[in-house]
Order: C-alpha cells, then sequence, then structure tokens
C-alpha cells in the first residue's frame, strides 16, 4: 500500500470513528467521501435480528472495507461479529458450483445448473404427481432475502398446492409470534429500538442480551450512562455479561419465571402500582381456559402466586420478586426485551403473554420507552419469514392459512383457481422432519439454514434425513455445514451483498441490501434459482413471472397493502435512499410508524377514533391480559437425570459457525464447545475446571471440556450450540410449545460425571 | 494490513489516562479524544488474522466501558484472486482465556 493511500485509510479510519463517537453522521464524513476512490454500498449486517446498517467498500469490483451505517438505528457503529464479514465474504471457503451426490452414500460431484436443476424438477414434480403435493416441503431461514421468502412461499402454496413450508424462525421466535397474536391480535412488536433512549427501566428476561444482541446491549449501557436513575432488572438463571451492569439479577430456578412474573404483578395490583385507568379502557381479561374474565377474577388467580410462595418455587428472595415489580410499576418508562429464554420453551407463548400483562396491567406500553420488545436472532425472520407469512399455518401480511377469508384474498392476489390454497396448515418444523424419517414427504429444499446442526434431538434428524427415499436440495454458500452431508444436491447462493434485497430487522424496520460485488463462481441469487425450478417443475409461468427481486419486491409491496402490515409505500427506489423505514407505511410519503396501535401515530388507527390506543387485531379492539397457569418444562431433573441443561450462545459465534467459525488454520482456531458448570455442583462431584467430563441425557451423552464458573446457578449447566464437531443439540429433547410449536432447547434433564 | 476506526466509551475522568494506555499498545495509530461524548476514536492497524485480538485487547483494558467498530479496511489483505482468510476466533469464555499456544495445542479438546 502506497504511503498516501494508507494515509487517506488513516484519515478515513478516524473520521469515521469521530463521526460514530459524535452522533454526527454523513456530515463530518463529507470531506473524506468526497476523495475516497472506492464505492460505498449501504446493505445491513449479515448476522443477527439487530439489523444494523452498514456501508460496504468496493475497490476493484472487490468487497474491501466496511462501516456501520451514521444513519441506520446503529448511527455507525457495529459489533466484532459484523465488522469482520468482509472476510467472510471473500473466504476461499464457498459453495461455487452445483454439486450432485448421485446415489445415497456417494460423495457430492460437480453437475451444471442445467443437469441440477432438470433433476431437480423432475423429482419434486414427480413425487407431487405420484403422492400429492403435501409429499414435497421448504425449509427456509430468517436469513433468506425477504424476495427469496416470498416467491418460494408463493411456489409451494400456491403453485404446488402445499403449505408445507417452514423454516428455522420456527425454532427461535414463533413463541413471541404466538404471544403478540394471543395478547394484541397482530404479531412484531408496537415499538422500536429509539425506545431504548427513552426506557427508565429495563426487564431483561430471556435474553443474553450483550452477547446475542451486542449493538443493543450497548445502547442500552450507554442509557443507564447517560441517565443515572435509569434501573436494569436481569432475570436470567445464568449470571452473563449481560446482569454485569444490573441493578438486580433475578437469577431464578430454570422453568419458573412464568410463576414470577404472576408474582410479580400480585405485587403490582396488591400495592395498588397497577393503572386501572388504562386497563379498564384498554384490556380484556381471560381464564386459563381462555374464556372472558375480569379484574377480579384476575387477582383471584393471582393468589396462587403470592411472592412468599413464588419465592421458594423460584429460589429468589421475597424483595426480589417485590423489588422488580416495584421498579417496573413505578418507572416513568419500562421496556422489557427477551429473547430464546422465553421463546425456546413448551409454555413460550405463555410466559410471551406474562410479559404483556405486566405491560397492560401497569400501562407501561404504546408510549415512548414504554414497550414490550422481543428481541430476534436472524438479520431477516421478521421481515422475511414473520411478515411474509413464510411458515406452515401463515400467508402473507397477517394472513392465516385456517382463515378462509384469508385464503381466499391471497389466492385472488396471486391469480390462483379458488380453492387452490390448501385449508390445512403445513408441518411445522419438529413434524416436518418426522414426516421425512416416515417417507411421507420425500423432496425438500432447505434454503440457508442448517438443521442438521440445529434441531432438537438431532440423532433423530439425522436418521430422518438419511431416509433413502428422500431426496434434500440444500442452498447453501458455505461447504462445512452439517447438513450438506445430508443433501443430494446443493446449489451455490449468490451470498449477502452479491445480490440485492431486503431484509426486515427486529423493530419492524426494512432495509434493502444492494447489490456490492459479483458472487464467486456459479454462485447465483435464491430468486433466479427458484424462479427457473418453479417453471421447470410445471408450476405457471404467470405464477413466477419475475425478472428479478425488484419485480418480487413490488408484488409484496402490493399484498401487503391496505393491511395492517402495509408497506407499500416502500418502494425499491426510496429503500435506496433511506436507511431502513418501519410499517406499517402506506404511502410514498409516509415517514414510518415508531408507535404501533397510537392515535395520530399509526395509520391503522384512524385519524378521528376516540380512544388514544386502538388494539385493532382485536374484535373490541382491547388487549388481553391471559391468566396462563405455569407449569414448568417438558422434562424436569430427577433422581437420574438431576441437573437443568440449557442451550446458550457466546459472543464470538453466530450460529453453527460456518461463517464466524471460518479460520486460516483450522487446529489453532478450530472453535471449541463446553459445559458450564457452577463451582458447587463441580465441587461435589469432584470436577475441576479444564476437565473433560460427560454430559448426559435421555438422548446422547457428550464428553466435553468444563468451564467451572458462578456463571450457572447451582444445578444448571449450560452448552453452546455453535461447534460443528460437538452437535450438542443431540442432547436436547424435541417437545413443542402447543400453540408456537416452538421446541424447548432451554431446559431438559441431564447428569454430568467426569470422564 | 487492516485499518480500524473504533470507538471506545469510558469514564470522562478516564478518557486522558486511558489514551495513554490505548497509545502504548501494539499498532494504535491515533488517539483522539471526544470529550463531549465521552469517548475516545481510536485508529488500529493490525494484521487481519490479529485483528480481533488486538480489538479485544482493548476491549479488555481498565475502565473501557464498551468497545464499537465504526470502519475497518482490509484491502492490503486480499491475495491476488480476491480472497482472504478469516481470521482465527478466540474463546472468550467466562474465566479462561486459552492463549494461542494452548488453543494450537488443541488442549482442551
Amino acid at each position: 500500500m502506497s504511503t498516501s493511500r494508507r494515509d487517506f485509510l488513516k484519515y478515513f479510519a478516524m473520521s469515521a470513528a469521530v463521526a460514530a463517537a459524535s452522533g454526527a453522521g454523513f456530515g463530518s464524513l463529507a470531506l473524506a467521501a468526497d476523495n475516497r476512490p472506492e464505492k460505498w454500498v449501504k446493505g445491513v449486517c449479515r448476522y443477527c435480528g439487530t439489523g444494523c446498517g452498514v456501508l460496504v467498500g468496493v475497490k476493484d469490483g472487490k468487497a474491501v472495507a466496511i462501516q456501520g451505517d451514521p444513519n441506520n438505528h446503529n448511527a455507525g457503529l457495529l459489533c466484532l461479529k459484523g465488522s469482520l464479514l468482509i472476510p467472510v465474504l471473500n473466504s476461499k471457503e464457498r459453495v461455487t458450483q452445483p454439486l450432485v451426490r448421485r446415489h445415497k452414500g456417494g460423495k457430492l460431484e460437480p453437475v451444471s445448473w442445467d443437469e441440477a436443476l432438470d433433476l431437480m424438477a423432475s423429482r419434486f414434480r414427480s413425487s407431487i404427481d405420484m403422492y400429492g403435493p403435501n409429499s414435497v416441503a421448504w425449509y427456509g431461514s430468517g436469513q433468506c432475502l425477504t424476495e427469496e421468502s416470498y416467491v418460494a412461499n408463493k411456489i409451494f402454496k400456491g403453485g404446488f398446492g402445499t403449505n408445507n413450508v417452514d423454516g428455522n424462525p420456527r425454532l427461535c421466535m414463533a413463541s413471541a409470534v404466538g404471544g403478540y397474536v394471543t395478547s394484541f391480535g397482530k404479531d412484531e412488536p408496537m415499538g422500536t429500538y429509539a425506545d431504548i433512549d427513552q426506557a427508565t427501566c429495563f426487564f431483561i428476561i430471556g435474553s443474553n442480551t450483550s452477547e446475542a444482541h451486542p449493538v443493543l446491549f450497548r445502547r442500552i449501557a450507554r442509557r443507564k450512562q447517560v441517565e443515572p436513575g435509569v434501573k436494569i432488572i436481569v432475570a436470567d438463571p445464568r449470571r452473563t455479561n449481560t446482569s454485569r451492569i444490573a441493578d438486580m439479577h433475578v437469577a431464578f430456578r430454570p422453568g419458573t419465571d412464568l410463576a414470577f412474573m404472576h408474582s410479580m404483578a400480585w405485587v403490582i395490583i396488591n400495592e395498588e402500582l397497577d393503572n386501572p385507568r388504562f386497563w379498564q379502557r384498554y384490556v380484556n381479561f381471560m381464564d386459563a381456559e381462555g374464556k372472558p374474565s375480569d379484574f377480579e377474577g384476575y387477582k383471584a388467580f393471582l393468589e396462587n402466586y403470592r411472592p412468599e410462595k413464588v419465592a421458594e418455587i423460584c429460589r429468589v428472595p421475597v424483595e426480589q420478586i417485590c423489588g422488580a415489580a416495584r421498579a417496573f410499576a413505578e418507572s416513568a418508562a419500562t421496556m422489557s426485551l427477551w429473547c430464546m429464554g422465553i421463546n425456546q420453551r413448551v409454555q413460550g407463548v405463555f410466559a410471551n403473554n406474562l410479559i404483556h400483562n405486566l405491560h397492560l396491567i401497569t400501562g407501561q406500553i404504546c408510549r415512548p420507552g414504554a414497550t414490550s420488545f422481543s428481541l430476534t436472532g436472524q438479520p431477516n425472520a421478521c421481515g422475511g419469514v414473520r411478515d411474509g407469512g413464510a411458515l406452515s399455518h401463515l400467508l402473507p401480511a397477517g394472513r392465516a392459512i385456517p382463515n378462509a377469508k384469508h385464503r381466499a384474498e391471497m389466492e385472488k392476489l396471486w391469480g390462483l383457481p379458488e380453492g387452490r390454497i390448501a385449508p390445512e396448515p403445513g408441518y411445522h418444523t419438529v413434524a416436518l422432519f418426522e414426516a421425512l424419517g416416515r417417507g411421507d414427504v420425500k423432496c425438500m429444499i432447505i434454503c440457508e439454514t442448517n438443521p442438521a446442526h440445529t434441531l432438537p434431538n438431532l440423532n433423530k434428524v439425522h436418521k430422518a434425513m438419511s431416509h433413502p427415499e428422500s431426496f434434500i436440495v440444500c442452498i447453501e454458500a458455505f461447504p462445512d455445514a452439517v447438513t450438506l452431508e445430508y443433501a443430494d444436491l446443493v446449489l451455490p447462493p449468490a451470498f449477502w451483498c452479491e445480490r440485492d434485497g431486503v431484509y426486515g430487522c427486529g423493530e419492524r424496520r426494512y432495509s434493502l441490501t444492494e447489490k456490492a460485488v459479483d458472487p464467486p463462481g456459479q454462485c447465483r441469487p435464491t430468486v433466479n434459482t427458484l424462479v427457473e425450478f418453479a417453471r421447470r417443475a410445471g408450476v405457471d409461468p404467470q405464477l413466477v413471472n419475475f425478472r428479478n427481486a425488484e419485480d418480487v419486491w413490488n408484488e409484496w409491496r402490493m399484498v401487503s397493502k391496505g393491511t395492517t402490515y402495509d408497506f407499500w409505500g416502500m418502494t425499491r427506489e426510496r429503500l435506496r435512499k433511506e436507511s431502513g423505514l418501519i410499517w406499517p407505511c402506506p404511502s410514498e410519503d409516509h415517514p414510518g410508524t415508531s408507535l404501533r396501535y397510537v392515535r395520530g401515530q399509526d395509520p391503522c388507527v384512524p385519524a378521528d377514533h376516540p380512544d388514544r390506543f386502538f388494539f385493532y387485531g382485536k374484535p373490541d379492539g382491547r388487549a388481553v391480559i391471559w391468566m396462563r397457569p405455569a407449569k414448568g418444562a417438558a422434562e424436569e431433573p430427577d433422581a437420574e437425570y438431576p441437573l437443568y441443561l440449557t442451550s446458550m450462545r457466546v459472543i464470538d459465534h453466530w450460529h453453527t459457525a460456518t461463517m464466524t467459525g471460518k479460520v486460516p488454520e483450522l487446529q489453532k482456531a478450530n472453535p471449541i464447545a463446553f459445559v458450564e458448570i457452577n463451582e458447587e455442583d463441580a465441587a461435589r462431584t469432584g470436577i475441576k475446571h479444564g476437565d473433560s467430563v460427560i454430559v448426559e441425557t435421555r438422548r446422547d451423552a457428550m464428553e466435553l471440556p468444563a468451564r467451572v464458573s458462578d456463571v450457572c446457578r447451582p444445578g444448571l449447566i449450560a452448552v453452546p450450540f455453535f461447534d460443528p464437531k460437538k452437535l450438542v443439540n443431540k442432547l436436547f429433547l424435541d417437545a413443542t410449545d402447543p400453540v408456537s410449536r416452538e421446541p424447548e432447547y432451554k431446559i431438559c434433564a441431564a447428569r454430568v460425571r467426569k470422564a | 494490513m487492516a485499518i480500524a476506526g473504533i470507538v471506545i466509551s469510558a469514564p470522562q475522568e478516564r478518557l486522558a489516562g486511558l489514551r495513554g494506555s490505548l497509545l502504548d499498545l501494539r499498532g494504535v495509530l491515533e488517539v483522539r479524544e471526544v470529550a463531549e461524548a465521552g469517548k475516545l476514536a481510536v485508529v488500529l492497524e493490525s494484521p487481519s488474522h490479529t485483528l480481533q485480538r488486538d480489538l479485544e485487547e482493548i476491549n479488555g483494558l481498565p475502565h473501557v466501558l464498551m468497545l464499537d467498530v465504526a470502519f475497518i479496511n482490509y484491502e492490503d489483505d486480499l491475495d491476488s484472486q480476491g480472497h482472504m482468510a478469516c481470521p482465527p476466533h478466540r474463546q472468550k469464555e467466562h474465566g479462561l482465556e486459552l492463549s494461542e499456544d494452548e488453543a494450537a495445542a488443541g488442549r482442551l479438546q
């Protein structure tokens, strides 16, 4: 590098850092920007659901630099994972040509695109013709672009006539969907990340925000730094990094958080910290059987959750229950944040309802800083899968498969004959892989996700994926994904900014990632792959008459028009100019919506509505406080397996480490799974820090190095799931929430001994 | 060599001292105080494969509350095909840090 070039980059690096530090945005960068020789292309980070805006620097057709987008919500800042995306993009370790396994047990070998697509189309077509449309399936991802999920959903539900469309958001946020829908009638949070800057109390439960959503955690920490009175309550059985900034850490016994939240509600009501003016006007009460009740009924229900009793159940001090309740209710604006600890449970939907209950009984909702906000794990689970309806029971824009009116609307919008969309939901994820194992589902496309690594009870899943009659197509960028071991056909996708498309992050913000560089080798945009596959498989060409992702986006805008998800105003041109827009955004001059359900803020609330708040997802406009009984986990510890085992994350890795785990020197940098053990439990069993131990459950046993610390509470052990050499999800059971069908990764029974 | 622009948050009264500590570190080229925001803007030059380690070293300095990345340029580290290796990922465990040598030896595997 020449001195002048190096000097320029140093100058630019300092300018970007100063701009981000001072919140000055593009203005202070203008001089450097004018002088720079590269092209900067706007996009979104490829990792978590925070959806940070990025700018990718391109030189000589290659991505060479990255900076946070100063105009997006992350204000020019990125976490370490996001800032290391360029090496992932430029890695040699990519699938760059189609590969076929000509017989089960054989090796993957190169094949032309033409032959690959013909093979795929003929296998799907013959399966549908011989065994019916429900013999084929799509298993997608919150990492697919919105346009990719939309096209797949349309091909399978509208073209093939099967609702076997599911994806990995089922594993992480289906319970949050169920919680929002049952409490408010509509999915997705009512607030945005900007609420962090207004909140005076944070109730963080079942979320290790520090490691899973670092940019948001820093925003919370900044809020506490600049506003000394801000309180942070972290409720989590593990003493994570997140809890280190907390005023109160409630380390309840795993699975007792529902009792804990009911007890908080008891304190709030009995100390008259509730907000009758709010709940009398905007809330209905429903009893444990789902029948209408009232405030007195709720109060009587909560008598089972008096703090003295619940403190024993949760094994936390009474003072923590009372203190958390008072801080929550007495704060000027309380924001709840939660993630997998709440969602990945057999009582996941109920746990979500109880968080909403606390906001509804106190009126801590639909005001700046006062909101119940579900965090999400993937960059486009919200936009592409939840909003796009790419799950087995959903249709786009909040429509549901079992609803005949919704099916008829989609049939009209998609130009389908009446009755084309099947009235029964398809298989949810766990059931889908069970059907594959039975041979009921024969052909499946798995797109940008790694189910042979991530699903629970993995030995069962691996057996299912090995079914001799199965035909599994993987659209996958990275050759080391475990799932490829079961693939009959592998198709290479353009990755991240090698194609253009929209991501929708956790705050209802849709942002465009523009194409910055060409994909390597024979990689293609997945939209093109799907359209070509559908045509060859006999789908009506009119149904997939898309020339590119922008065509798909424009149809999807049209499908959203007039619904409560309306983003008709988000034209591609507008998304190119702006760093994301938040729906509803019904017209091209609409600025987007920060506060849902609020008159004068949300365009879905009539301007002349008599009430300030209107929960329009419910028939009478009232949200619901649910009396959900606390029942515990599907598999509790017992004499044989006396410990709780939970799944967790570490900051260094994202999901299955196919991206973050890439290393030049494999021996040095191979990721290592481990098991976290509390000091008391370790002492009792003679385990020392670094010892090899056997972690055993009713499903499998695994040797792992021990990390002895005070992070887990006594009686709890924890394992991270990123390591492909230690597929720890073999240990977990595949029990699911009866409403959301999300598996319970967070709790099962285990035992541990020295190896 | 990668060149990074990073933002360090620290208590106001610690900014001056921290500035000195940063300038003692390998690869730190420039540190500028953005005093009104309680932050330091830092330029770090580091080979891509040790960048994460160097960033974590900065993050681990006493009084550093947060480290954010604003900009990284990698163009020196692309090979003639436009490829580059991903940097190694160190485990950041609770209570146990592996040295590179330990990790290389696969001591805990």
